[in-house]
């Protein structure tokens, strides 16, 4: 009885994802892998060409090549640094003491804040003529100084990258809860044992959590990959293309260029190149073994 | 929990038959257009409804010339003709939103982008309106207006105002500097700079975001000074722009960012190059007359700024003065495209732009002149314009999409020194080549 | 070092650490705020400066130029349907991902994971069709479905990680007692990764809050429109008020982040619960 039903449990369960899945997902899917093959502009140019948008994209297109750079490079920080602050902070306020629970809230302000807002707040602080950065260094230093951070090319990659590395209120509450979801008893062998907090949070708490950090990563590194509205609204990609990152340069290809075929192509490239970024988040995480 | 069970199990069989549906009709592009316009035909007897999506919403401009005129066309039409309005604010998700609804061929039936260009992008969804345009309505309007709006011969658009551009000054600051008025040519005009920054004021409102409007203005009228110049900020989607006199161009505007704008106009947007008029902490900024309405708004302004701003044209006598993009009509059935014709019309007469030089400081396109009460720095515009030299049009109106985006991410590099004007010039070429 | 050096030195790492996180968080919600109380004049004059006066023009004239009072019931009721759909489907789903071995699991992960990274300038207009020809065009229901299933990919990865780190041995007891599978799931399961749930509540819900491109081009009437359609009324090519975007942003961001407090208040209480419990 009990395989015949499990049978059914899986395919019960798992209907109504996969339902909306391929209502939504599979058709644009398909779209786009097969019109990645496609020389497919406005005005009705649409035909086979093989694989020559991915030869062009990867041998002629210095822009795209430089754009795949700039993801790889923000993905790998994002699903670095920020997963890490992101962790060390969700382990400060894991111990509860007084007040934790305003902190939690603090930290995750920032994510219910629009992009739009974002942006416009942001272009703000780092403006060259009167933003706070600026005013800040100015008294510090004694000197007037007018950088002009988003816009300069030594300091733009860095500007913008700082839009998003500091803000891990969503790998806080993920982490948070995650170590929540821990019993308690485990830990009381170590404390009788004398080991300290910092010890007990990297020897015990942070492996037990494992799954949860892996998708942690995933969660961040794909965000990255994604992301292209604070950019866009702030330094467009620019200075010339220092800031263009993939998503951003697909939209200029197909909303401004009507290119919609060579969009596609990036489109692959980037779905390839997420399912690859899961697929080792989940091997370095051992997240498929559930032999917790 | 059984409930819960249940309930998403008969959603699910809901969502097997959705699914089933959509099968049967997504490899065909007939369905969705189809069912949309099933769902409107429950108007009254004999009247036809049509719909209309507009930007004109929240603080545009236009809002309130469009809110009258509308009432006015209700009163008279409104028997006849429904206008099923969709406000979609922003002109950027309007345009984002146009460009899905095309793919998918369920335009609205009217479309006005507000200048924006969608004739080349969608002309095949568009109504060549050439056959509702009678004699006396074609008569009415300047023959450059319907030039913008047609291609090979059919008119894709009803045009409702006119591209008119000059640049607006301080005379307090220039006075200040000792500048007795605006200069007649470029050396002049840089002069003038250097006055008004020994004056210790800063000359000229620029930017680079968006589109860098308020900089490719200056661009563009710099080009147009000369013949050559001219011919090139007139036609339609340039490929090249190696030219000697755009590299020059390009050139005083890296001159311009380097020694007469302040700080924040790399990366600025028209937002803070307007906000730096305003508060008077620039003496020059180049934007059409619709700005005006902004010199009165005391929360904006301070008391009296207006009268302390002078228009001129740009050096050489040279003003924008170009036809712009009207209404767009993209109405599938003939009944209902004769009552976008007729609304169209109704919204782009003679007192409907009237009322919007008067509203909204657009210039009219219509041949004879119309006593409006009008702001005089609107009318002062309207004159210099009429009288200028060189008469051009604008690189929005003009350029691909994507050299008018490159625009601005090159600017901050031109304005840093960190490519040169040939080089600038290069990249604008560059990105036009790719459109075919 | 001594011990209580030790400790010193780490309390006082961490208190720096909570400060600067909160301000730079705290920041940009405060100039906001700030911003809303300051003329357009001020605004411009100097970014950073305090109002001169509290007055709520702002928030008047943002009520009157734009629909935002109509537009909040639409975005409450699609929020909360399409976070408890997204709850309820993705936790079966991801709960058989993370227990059993079944034929097609690798692909169907792999479908999953590769929904993430599907540009959204890909999937408008595909959806946009199929919404029409379903007829769930311009209604509140297509956008709870749509907004649904743009949070299914990070839910799933989220929910399953919880799962997977529950015990197995809860539910293997379960079994034992003759629990069937759903009554095990709904009863046994699902309580214990109640942590995990809101968290995935929070980030579902903020998403369809927040959601801009969709909201805009599956609708067309004020009935269905949600907000962040409203902060465009503010700003067009040229003309803008600041002061009223500043008052719209802080009625869009404030109640959002009760709503997030609620939710996290109920992490808190079935953690404590659960502790009791154990």
């Amino acid at each position: 009885m009990q395989s015949r039903n499990k049978k059914w449990m899986i395919i019960l369960f798992s209907l109504p994802t996969m339902i909306l899945f391929m209502m939504l997902y599979l058709v644009p899917m398909l779209i786009v892998f097969i019109t990645s093959f496609f020389e497919w502009k406005s005005g009705g140019v649409f035909h086979p060409v093989g694989l020559k948008n991915y030869f062009l994209g990867f041998t002629a297109d210095p822009r795209m090549i430089q754009s795949i750079f700039n993801t790889v490079i923000w993905t790998i920080l994002q699903g670095i640094f920020h997963v890490f602050i992101g962790t060390v902070l969700a382990l400060i306020l894991a111990k509860r003491f007084r007040g934790w629970k305003i902190f939690r809230t603090i930290f995750m302000i920032p994510n219910v804040i629009s992009s739009a807002a974002l942006a416009v707040i942001f272009l703000n602080v780092f403006n060259a003529k009167y933003g706070l950065v600026n005013s800040f260094l100015s008294s510090i230093l004694g000197k007037p100084i007018t950088k002009n951070w988003f816009f300069d090319p030594n300091s733009a990659f860095l500007t913008v990258t700082s839009m998003w590395l500091l803000y891990s209120g969503m790998i806080v509450i993920i982490v948070l809860a995650g170590l929540f979801s821990i019993p308690e008893d485990i830990y009381e062998a170590a404390k009788i044992d004398g080991a300290s907090d910092f010890v007990m949070d990297i020897s015990i708490r942070l492996p037990l959590i494992r799954p949860v950090l892996g998708t942690a990563v995933i969660i961040a590194a794909t965000s990255m990959l994604r992301e292209f509205e604070l950019i866009f609204l702030t330094t467009n990609g620019g200075p010339g293309d220092l800031t263009l990152n993939l998503p951003l340069y697909l939209y200029k290809t197909s909303l401004k260029e009507s290119n919609y075929g060579y969009a596609n192509m990036m489109g692959v490239v980037l779905i390839i190149t997420g399912v690859l970024c899961v697929f080792f988040i989940n091997k370095i995480f051992k997240m498929n073994e559930t032999d917790m | 929990m059984k409930k819960v069970v249940r309930k998403s199990l008969s959603m699910l069989l809901a969502g097997v038959v959705c699914f089933g549906g959509l099968t049967a009709c997504s490899p065909s592009s007939k369905g969705a257009s189809g069912t949309e316009a099933k769902g409107q035909e429950a108007s009254k007897e004999g009247q036809v409804e049509i719909t209309f999506a507009t930007s004109w919403v929240g603080v545009s401009s236009s809002k309130e010339w469009f809110h009258n005129r509308l009432e006015a066309f209700n009163k008279e039409y409104g028997s006849e003709i429904k206008v099923n309005v969709e406000e979609i604010a922003g002109d950027q998700a309007y345009v984002d939103k146009m460009k899905v609804l095309y793919s998918s061929d369920a335009l609205p039936d009217v479309i006005a982008a507000g200048g924006y260009n969608l004739i080349d992008t969608m002309q095949d969804k568009f109504v060549d309106l050439t056959p509702y345009i009678d004699e006396e309505w074609k008569n009415s309007i300047d023959e450059k207006c319907w030039e913008v709006n047609s291609r090979d011969g059919k008119i894709y658009g009803a045009p409702i105002s006119k591209q008119v551009i000059g640049y607006f000054y301080n005379k307090d600051l220039f006075k200040k500097a000792g500048i007795e008025k605006p200069a007649s040519t470029w050396e002049e005009f840089f002069q003038n700079c250097d006055k008004l920054k020994a004056a210790g004021i800063t000359p000229l409102s620029m930017d680079t975001a968006d589109s860098g409007w308020v900089t490719s203005l200056m661009l563009g009228a710099i080009v147009g000074q000369t013949e050559e110049g001219e011919k090139f900020m007139n036609t339609s989607l340039p490929k090249d722009y190696n030219q000697e006199y755009f590299v020059n161009a390009v050139s005083d505007i890296q001159k311009m960012f380097n020694e007469y704008t302040s700080t924040d106009a790399i990366g600025g947007a028209y937002e803070n190059a307007a906000g730096n008029f305003f508060t008077e902490q620039t003496a020059i900024i180049a934007n059409g007359p619709w700005m005006v309405g902004d010199f009165y708004d005391t929360d904006k302004v301070e008391e009296g700024f207006a009268d302390k701003i002078g228009v001129a044209a740009f050096p050489g006598d040279v003003m924008y003065d170009a036809g712009k993009i009207g209404f767009n009509v993209a109405a599938k059935t003939e009944e209902k495209r004769k009552a976008a014709a007729t609304f169209v019309k109704f919204m782009t007469n003679e007192d409907s732009q009237k009322a919007n030089v008067e509203i909204t400081g657009e210039i009219p396109c219509l041949k004879k002149e119309v006593d409006s009460k009008v702001y005089p720095l609107v009318q002062e515009t309207i004159h210099l314009a009429n009288t200028a030299k060189r008469h051009i049009n604008d690189f929005q109106s003009l350029w691909f999409a994507n050299v008018v985006d490159e625009v601005s991410v090159e600017y901050p590099l031109l304005a840093q020194n960190k490519i040169t004007a040939e080089e600038f010039a290069k990249k604008l070429t560059e990105a036009a080549q790719k459109n075919q | 070092m001594p011990n209580y050096q030790r400790i010193l030195l780490l309390r006082t790492i961490k208190i720096i650490l909570l400060a600067v996180f909160t301000l730079i968080s705290i920041a940009p919600l405060a100039w906001i705020l700030l911003s809303s109380f300051k003329t357009n004049r001020e605004i411009m004059l100097s970014a950073f400066s305090l109002p001169s006066s509290f007055d709520f023009k702002g928030y008047r004239v943002a009520l009157e130029v734009s629909p935002i009072l109509r537009f909040y019931g639409n975005s409450l009721i699609i929020a909360t349907a399409s976070t408890i759909l997204n709850l309820l489907f993705v936790s079966m789903t991801a709960y058989v991902f993370a227990r059993f071995e079944f034929k097609g699991r690798a692909l169907m992960a792999l479908m999953i994971s590769s929904s993430l990274l599907i540009p959204s300038s890909a999937l408008l207009m595909p959806i946009y069709r199929i919404m029409v020809s379903i007829h769930l065009f311009d209604t509140i229901i297509g956008l709870i479905l749509v907004h649904t299933a743009l949070g299914l990919p990070t839910s799933f990865f989220v929910i399953r990680s919880y799962f997977q780190s529950i015990p197995k041995e809860l539910e293997e007891a379960a079994y034992i007692d003759g629990c069937g599978y759903m009554k095990t799931f709904f009863v046994i399961v699902l309580p214990l990764a109640k942590s995990g749930l809101s968290t995935v509540a929070v980030l579902q819900f903020l998403m369809s809050w927040n959601e801009f491109m969709f909201a805009l081009v599956l609708t067309k009437s004020e009935k269905v429109r949600t907000l962040p359609l409203a902060l465009n009324y503010f700003t067009t090519q040229f003309s803008f008020n600041y002061t009223a975007l500043f008052a719209a942003l802080t009625m869009v961001i404030l109640p959002s982040i009760i709503i997030y407090i609620i939710l996290q208040e109920q992490v808190t209480q079935s953690m404590v619960t659960g502790a009791i419990k154990g």
